[in-house]
């Protein structure tokens, strides 16, 4: 019986492990979540408008660790800009990591 | 009158051809200034393998976007569209505005691995 405890406590202290890390899933984001990236991200030239006029960065083949702190940033208002704190803001981290997983990849 | 129009043309194209000189930046005067700050030694000195995955890749990148960065780096967190970095903030703040302008040139130069894609 305590062995089972014991079984049953670590089961439970790995389950906890698993949960606190948050595993982006490219699949995911390319189902259901980059909608609201492609209207600007994924057109040639495509500007920003407000207050100054320049293209979109290329998000494609960055590190995945490097847009989730970005996703992030805008997230919290560490990064200020209207259109991407509605739509940081509007995302989990889980869709954060999906999203991170998904550009990370491109190349 | 024929004159006169001519001046305004000569003057006309004249401030054009310095304009798109200036939004273009000089990427050689770029390149010392990289350098001279050391920007390699996080954004990798590729510029398309930083140090710390949380750190861009900058080779490559659109110009007038990485204007746009550093100027948010220089204006701050509390200034318009301005961004919080302590690090970014205080390397920012030590560039003029046409040194900001040739930097980009010169990242932008460089041969990178981002894309553009759906």
């Amino acid at each position: 019986m305590k062995k089972l405890f014991a079984i049953l406590a670590l089961a439970s202290l790995t389950h906890v492990a698993v949960a606190a890390e948050v595993v982006g899933n490219a699949k995911d984001a390319a189902d259901k979540k980059i909608a609201m990236c492609i209207g600007c991200h994924a057109i040639p030239g495509y500007k920003a408008t407000f207050p100054e006029v320049y293209q979109v960065p290329m998000i494609g083949g960055q590190s995945a660790k490097y847009i989730e702190s970005a996703l992030q940033a805008y997230r919290k208002g560490d990064r200020k800009h209207l259109s991407m704190r509605g739509v940081a803001g509007s995302l989990s981290d889980q869709d954060i990591a999906d999203l991170a997983a998904y550009y990370s990849q491109q190349k | 009158m024929k004159k006169i129009t001519l001046i305004a043309t000569t003057a006309t194209v004249l401030s054009l051809l310095a304009a798109s000189a200036l939004a273009a930046g000089n990427a050689e005067n770029g390149k010392a200034i990289v350098e001279k700050n050391n920007c390699a030694s996080c954004h990798g000195k590729d510029f398309k393998s930083p140090i710390d995955p949380t750190y861009p890749k900058l080779a490559g990148q659109h110009a007038d976007y990485l204007v746009e960065a550093l100027k948010g780096y220089q204006r701050g967190v509390d200034g318009p569209n301005g961004r919080a970095n302590p690090t970014m903030g205080a390397q920012a703040k030590a560039l003029s505005h046409t040194d900001i302008v040739d930097v980009a040139a010169y990242l932008h130069s460089l041969p990178g691995t981002l894309v553009l894609q759906k």
